[in-house]
């Protein structure tokens, strides 16, 4: 019931960024895209609670662009009015092609790369401190270990040892100008995390059942914490799947756009 | 008053955050490897609100603005240059732009480390500071100002930055007052005749007192000193007073690009006579001590009185 429900989404979601990306011409599907079932398992799943309208537990996006995939999660769960997602791209719209601390559900301002963990980690500690019953998940891109302050954040997570605190890294093996293998090697990553002292486990970011399942075990690891999602960019979309040139919309024609929403109906058939 | 009468501004500065968070929970210091005597009863007796996160300032403000965005008022703590420029982007994205209830106590402003080289100098931070949009900027001269503006700190629930001198100093012979705080700024010097307005932020402005006192009574009875306390958002009431001079001179611990000189020319509308005082556009190696340094570098008392002179005549 539960799976079906993630497939169900994972479509008319895809299907909602797809269409609002070709209407306004711009965006970051790939990003969004390598993602997003992630997403879907956190918000449908129960991993974010809320309480009257509002998350109880939070989200932080640090890889800033793909915040939007948040949007029409929000918008399904009466976060974010749908009079907001219709006017998103006119000048009075307050969704942005990054997110911002002003938009309903979405807790921080993201966009510059590496801030997401620090952000979180100021977060889980103080709640742990006030008692306030609260989830983070942090989740951020491959892209973001290149900068500095990620690993500032780290070593502080995993010293103050929240175990409020979920990393999500999502690892797509692309970045703007291609695989960062060919870029400057970020070596065993895994390895890397384990030896700050964080749980690690690593994770399909498509596999409905095996994402549910690690979240449900991450979440009564009483340590930090963090979920390595191996990601497809572009998911969902031929176009885009694996290409790096899917980090920024590129225009497309009307039939390519009708072909690949049919494309997309018949996946997830 | 005597040398031991001396007192450092983040002393006076931590003292009042110190009695604060011992009556309110969700005041947290954060130091990034920085200390000062008034620290050690924070750090002692405070344990649960104090985090020492090691050097590293980008983290450092990150993590700060992830406790207040749930509820905290928090106090980082850093070495000027470092707290200043090294986590500039972090100021913008994360405090400024979030709004978040983040006090950054920007320490040893100037030459105060003189004479440990450009690294540690902080000649820039007004500058780059000031650019950020959505926060208060304010500047101690002394003690006193420090311990009042620490008292304003608490009541306000935004960005906001307080750049304090290194040295132990003496309190000037104007008592702040909290309406001074309040105001932005305060006379040091007022005359009716109001010939010369000389406007100055942080230490650098004892200079202005003494090289005024060089000077004699014949030439600066006409010339009034303003310490410039909040810089950001600029005292309105200011701008009026501003209108009131024909003749205006800056003197500031920074180097000129974006200075003080800089914030005020923005901030005047009529035709004035400007002499902006500042520190050359370059990097200062010598190991002379910071008084040498500022005499040096066109801070002298005797440059700042002939440029009074000049100005006025």
């Amino acid at each position: 019931m539960k799976f079906s429900l993630y497939k169900k989404k994972a479509y008319e979601i895809r299907k909602d960024l797809f269409e609002k990306f070709y209407l306004l011409n711009e965006g970051h599907p790939g990003s969004v895209f390598s993602i997003l079932d992630v997403l879907i398992v956190l918000y449908y799943g129960g991993f974010v609670r809320l309480k009257n309208n509002r998350p109880v537990d939070d989200v932080i996006m640090s890889k800033g662009h793909a915040t939007v995939g948040q949007y029409p999660i929000l918008k399904d769960l009466k976060i974010i009015k749908s009079k907001e997602w219709n006017n998103w791209g006119k000048k009075k719209s307050i969704l942005k092609m990054f997110g911002n601390n002003y938009i309903p559900g979405i807790k921080t301002a993201t966009g510059s790369l590496g801030h997401g963990i620090g952000f979180a980690t100021g977060i889980g500690y103080f709640s742990k401190k006030n008692k306030i019953k609260k989830n983070v998940y942090a989740i951020i891109s491959e892209g973001e270990l290149y900068e500095g302050s990620t690993w500032e954040a780290l070593l502080l997570f995993a010293d103050l040892k929240l175990a409020n605190v979920t990393i999500i890294l999502d690892v797509n093996n692309n970045i703007i100008l291609g695989d960062p293998k060919e870029c400057l090697g970020l070596g065993d990553i895994k390895k890397k995390f384990e030896s700050f002292g964080i749980f690690t486990k690593v994770c399909d970011a498509h596999n409905f059942k095996n994402l549910d399942t690690e979240f449900r075990k991450l979440n009564k690891i009483r340590k930090p914490k963090c979920l390595i999602v191996n990601s497809i960019k572009g998911k969902g979309f031929k176009i885009m799947e694996n290409k790096t040139h899917s980090h920024y919309w590129s225009p497309i024609s009307k039939d390519r756009y009708l072909k690949s929403l049919e494309e997309l109906r018949k996946e997830y058939e | 008053m005597n040398n031991l009468e001396k007192k450092f501004q983040r002393d006076e500065f931590i003292k009042v955050i110190y009695n604060a968070a011992k009556k309110n929970k969700k005041i947290y210091f954060l130091s990034a490897d920085f200390g000062a005597p008034a620290l050690d009863n924070f750090r002692h007796n405070l344990k649960e609100q104090f985090l020492h996160l090691g050097i590293c300032e980008q983290n450092m403000i990150d993590f700060a603005c992830g406790m207040a965005l749930e509820g905290a008022k928090v106090y980082a703590y850093a070495m000027a240059p470092f707290l200043a420029l090294r986590c500039l982007e972090q100021h913008k994205t994360a405090t400024c732009l979030m709004n978040a209830n983040v006090c950054s106590i920007v320490t040893g402003i100037g030459l105060s480390y003189a004479n440990s080289g450009p690294t540690h100098y902080s000649t820039e931070d007004f500058a780059c500071l000031r650019s950020l949009s959505n926060c208060i900027i304010y500047t101690a001269s002394d003690p006193d100002t420090a311990k009042l503006i620490a008292k304003k700190t608490l009541k306000l629930s935004k960005p906001v930055f307080v750049r304090l001198d290194r040295k132990a100093s003496n309190n000037l012979t104007s008592k702040v007052t909290t309406k001074d705080i309040n105001a932005g700024y305060r006379y040091l010097k007022k005359s009716s005749k109001k010939k010369l307005l000389i406007i100055s932020q942080g230490t650098i402005i004892e200079r202005a007192l003494i090289a005024l006192r060089a000077i004699g009574k014949n030439y600066t009875s006409a010339i009034d000193v303003i310490d410039l306390i909040q810089a950001k958002p600029f005292p309105k009431n200011l701008k009026n007073i501003l209108k009131k001079y024909s003749r205006i001179m800056t003197i500031d611990e920074q180097t000129s690009e974006g200075s003080l000189g800089s914030l005020i020319k923005e901030n005047i509308s009529h035709y004035a006579k400007l002499e902006c005082l500042s520190l050359p556009d370059k990097f200062i190696f010598e190991n002379l001590g910071r008084e040498k340094l500022l005499d040096d570098n066109g801070l002298s008392v005797t440059i700042i009185s002939k440029k009074i002179i000049k100005i006025l005549y």
